[in-house]
């Protein structure tokens, strides 16, 4: 095969401190385009003859707009429903035949669809997923019957969670023109208005390499994967790439506030201020003062509001610095009926003043650090997460940008954690919402029902398959 | 051009099994060791990250809870993790917190678990914090009061959760007062009862080296496990652990159970008794529930119900095989309008199951999905050591990684029909939580 010649291969290395365990991960990462300029991004690792593949199309709830909310993740459902070439059912049974998985997930900023797969079927991907960017067929009946399936998934994940239905509403509150406004499955009557023909042009507009990119993780060698990706991928026609806004809210004049009102056995608060992504320095300092509040039992938020004054049953802190456009700074509790909501809300303001007023110890910051590095660590066992991670820094910045996390993390000061404190968790730039707990279940049928508290958000990209929410404990 | 490679990917896919003894395909092997106490240690090397994991199985699940302590197997797992004969509750988490290391204690109703992942370069640390925990706990008062505010803040938290309240509706209805039938985190009054003393009284009789497996793998090597694992719990002490009684009854006939809350989806679970983990029934069971309700888009009644009708996000099916005879259940979200058409179609699968031979192109697809997945599955560390745990808890044999492909291969469309006749019951328990009005059942 000649084509490999029509290659443009760069590799790309990192040189880490030679002891930071964190280096060797994504030292041998590199990127390649394709001759249609379609991106991949590769990794070899070859602990397991397993390869996880995975494309990722720049195509979210981010793109979409007003009236037809959840068009990105209505078509990522869509994706599952054959080609010109393979019917849906075909498509699945290529995969599970050869003990393979498969799933996709939505989020604001991506669509993406993955595939785990013994190695020596690497062309089983390849040939999978470069037919559906170009040759989906497109069935107003499918889409009938999947638009159901999605408001389904919409009752399970927003409408019978208060927690997930707490933070729509807080979120809807808090952005005001950046997209993010809405949330990724789609407003309930939006999806009911959309048409299959929404459907299409979000396809024909999206579903193409000028604005998809590709990740191999696992065991294969670059030299068989590119040839073989080339003839694959190389041929698919490019359109024009989307022009990708980036819009930023601006700043809040002034604290804002959402009451959510449900019968529930635990009630919720949730405070969130705006923060910068990773385009900022101080998205680094703002997951180390994650980790301060809220990773494990020693920590701020666990040893003062839970153990120490038992206001709270739970807390979680929730950022996620590789968003496209900035995102928000979360701290959630949940606590039991009887407790005062007014207390809990000014404990938590103690603990943001807290960080302010008085410097961080130089063992407790390394503490965090140290937390932070180690679950990098662990993240990166699985070959699907080291994909899944080299492509979310591919969203919102770059992928090589992924090497420059732990050393960062690790150049944070005890100043920087008061000055990042001081300049973002003020009250005019939070949005409080606070779902109360009423004990006595609702009599109006209509009304949402409470939900398990969680502690908080959870991951925002929704997954097109729900196994795993029931543990099965046996092999 | 398209269409030949899709051939040539099934043709691969028919003759791989043949080829290569699939299912252990970059498995690690493991490592036996068995200390004088009779703790029985597996090791496995796994250098691919820089961390070590532990894994401790204790033969001290939710069975052994007395009736008037249900619970007590949750709070006894959770509370080893909050002091121990030389370290606070704030000492052992500062510690380990500053590793960045994770602890975790969990409880099934067969068994309990205490798991650590830690860095490779903090093993040595690691090592003494959870060889101290496991074998030295010391339940302090105020530190087990604040473990049981958890539980009962959970137990509140759950009455919420459909799944988690038609799952413990379906237990009760299935397993009548058998100790499968309690919840294993104990109940709201059952909870706040258990007193310190009673936790250590219950960790001296069940956490016993002779009745555990400890799991050991990662970026480690036997001969460390030796030198620097072995010699800390050389002195956990071995002693009879006493029997508990076990009074296997189930549900008779048909029992139908629907709780009312204003829900949009109804939540329904179908379901009946299964067979003992141990059982070779489990394999044939296994395969059958691969092609009925596996979870992915090419089972049966995700077919039925999801991709044909529409009528669910999520359907899917399973066995919980245990020690001893457990359920099967098949569960499904639906809005409420559509709950009884979805209970009617479910019911049909299982009808047919037990009336028609599955075909060959199933039987074979199901067999491939499960042995080529098998170490994809167990991929993980973590994962893996505790798939190695249950191996030897449940019995299944040393080879058990190696065999794991024969036993499905071996299974036939006549054993399905077997199983699915024997175990299938598709009117014996159902239980449905929604807004019952509109859900049009009384």
């Amino acid at each position: 095969m000649k084509a490999t010649c029509a290659l443009v291969f760069t590799a790309m290395f990192f040189f880490f401190p030679a002891l930071c365990p964190a280096a060797e991960l994504f030292r041998d990462a590199s990127e390649a385009r394709l001759s249609n300029g379609l991106k991949l991004i590769m990794l070899e690792n070859h602990k397991a003859p397993l390869i996880s593949f995975q494309v990722w199309y720049r195509a979210g709830a981010r793109n979409e707009t007003t009236g037809k909310t959840g068009l990105a993740h209505m078509l990522e459902h869509m994706m599952f429903k054959g080609t010109t070439k393979v019917s849906g059912e075909e498509f699945t049974r290529a995969i599970v035949e050869l003990g393979g998985e498969q799933n996709a997930s939505t989020s604001h900023d991506y669509a993406c669809f993955f595939i785990t797969i013994a190695s020596d079927h690497l062309e089983v991907p390849i040939n999978l997923e470069s037919d559906r960017m170009s040759n989906l067929v497109l069935r107003e009946s499918d889409f009938r019957t999947e638009r159901m399936v999605v408001l389904e998934e919409r009752r399970m994940r927003v409408e019978d969670d208060p927690q997930s239905f707490l933070l729509e509403q807080l979120e809807a509150a808090a952005y005001q023109s950046q997209p993010y406004h809405w949330p990724v499955i789609g407003w309930a009557e939006d999806i009911e208005r959309f048409t299959i023909d929404d459907v299409k042009a979000f396809y024909s507009t999206f579903y193409n390499p000028a604005n998809a990119f590709v990740v191999v993780v696992g065991d294969f060698k670059k030299e068989a994967l590119l040839p073989m990706m080339e003839k694959a991928f190389g041929q698919i026609p490019v359109r024009k790439p989307v022009q990708q806004l980036l819009i930023q809210d601006p700043p809040q004049v002034g604290e804002r506030r959402v009451l959510v009102e449900h019968p529930a056995q635990v009630g919720s608060l949730s405070v969130a201020w705006h923060v910068p992504n990773l385009r900022s320095q101080d998205s680094y300092v703002l997951d180390v003062i994650k980790a301060m509040l809220a990773e494990g039992k020693s920590s701020r938020l666990y040893d003062h509001l839970v153990r120490g004054k038992a206001l709270i049953l739970e807390s979680t802190v929730d950022y996620n610095l590789t968003t496209q456009d900035p995102g928000l700074f979360y701290i959630t509790v949940t606590y039991l009926p009887g407790k005062d909501s007014d207390e809990i809300e000014q404990a938590i303001y103690d603990e943001v003043e807290q960080l302010k007023t008085s410097p961080v110890g130089v063992r407790e910051l390394e503490k965090a650090k140290n937390q932070l590095e180690a679950s990098f660590v662990f993240d990166q066992e699985s070959i699907f997460s080291l994909g899944q991670n080299l492509a979310e820094y591919e969203i919102a910045l770059d992928w090589a940008a992924i090497g420059a996390y732990v050393p960062s993390i690790r150049k944070v000061t005890a100043q920087e954690v008061q000055r990042v404190a001081s300049k973002y968790f003020t009250a005019q730039n939070r949005t409080v919402g606070i779902l109360a707990p009423r004990t006595k279940p609702a009599a109006t049928p209509s009304q949402v029902p409470p939900q398990p508290a969680g502690g908080g958000k959870k991951d925002r990209s929704i997954r097109h398959q729900a196994s795993d929410f029931r543990n099965q404990p046996i092999p | 051009m398209y269409p030949k490679k899709t051939c040539t990917a099934f043709i691969l896919a028919a003759i791989a099994p043949l080829l290569v003894p699939a299912c252990c395909l970059g498995m690690p092997k493991a490592e036996r060791i068995e200390l004088p106490n009779h703790l029985k240690v597996l090791v496995f090397e796994e250098h691919s990250i820089p961390a070590v994991t532990m894994e401790l199985l204790v033969a001290a699940g939710s069975w052994r809870d007395p009736d008037e302590m249900k619970g007590i197997a949750n709070l006894t797992a959770k509370s080893v993790l909050m002091g121990t004969r030389s370290l606070s509750f704030d000492e052992i988490n500062s510690r380990l917190d500053f590793m960045g290391a994770s602890l975790e204690a969990d409880c099934t109703r067969d068994f309990a678990t205490i798991g650590m992942q830690v860095l490779k370069k903090d093993l040595e640390s690691g090592v003494g914090l959870f060889t101290e925990i496991i074998a030295h706990p010391s339940f302090p008062g105020p530190d087990v009061d604040g473990q049981k505010d958890d539980i009962i803040g959970s137990l509140r938290a759950k009455e919420d959760d459909p799944i988690e309240v038609a799952n413990r509706a379906f237990d009760r209805a299935l397993f009548l007062d058998s100790p499968y039938a309690s919840p294993v985190d104990g109940t709201e009054k059952s909870v706040p009862e258990i007193g310190a003393d009673e936790l250590s009284k219950f960790y001296a009789s069940f956490y016993r080296p002779n009745d555990s497996v400890l799991v050991v793998g990662g970026d480690i090597s036997t001969e460390e496990v030796k030198t620097m694992i072995v010699p800390r719990l050389i002195g956990w002490e071995a002693a009879q652990v006493p029997e508990t009684p076990f009074r296997k009854k189930f549900a008779q006939g048909a029992v139908n159970v629907a709780i009312d809350k204003p829900v949009s989806q109804a939540t329904i679970i179908i379901g009946c008794p299964a067979m003992e983990r141990a059982s070779q029934d489990y394999y044939p069971f296994l395969v059958m529930n691969q092609i009925l309700g596996s979870g992915d888009l090419s089972s049966r009644l995700m077919i039925e119900i999801r991709i044909k009708k529409g009528l669910a996000y999520a359907v899917e099916s399973y066995p919980s095989a245990r020690k001893y005879a457990g359920s099967f259940q098949v569960v499904i979200q639906t809005k409420d309008l559509s709950a009884k058409e979805s209970i009617a179609l479910a019911r049909e699968q299982l009808v047919r199951l037990r009336r028609q031979p599955v075909s060959d192109a199933e039987l074979q697809a199901a067999k491939k999905f499960l042995i080529g997945n098998f170490p994809l599955k167990y991929s993980a560390q973590q994962d893996y050591a505790k798939l190695l745990a249950q191996i030897e808890f449940y019995g299944l044999g040393a080879d058990y990684i190696e065999k794991f492909a024969s036993l499905i291969n071996a299974v036939t469309s006549e054993d399905i029909l077997r199983v699915a006749d024997k175990y299938l019951k598709p009117d014996n328990v159902t239980v449905i939580v929604a807004d019952l009005k509109k859900a049009r059942i009384e």
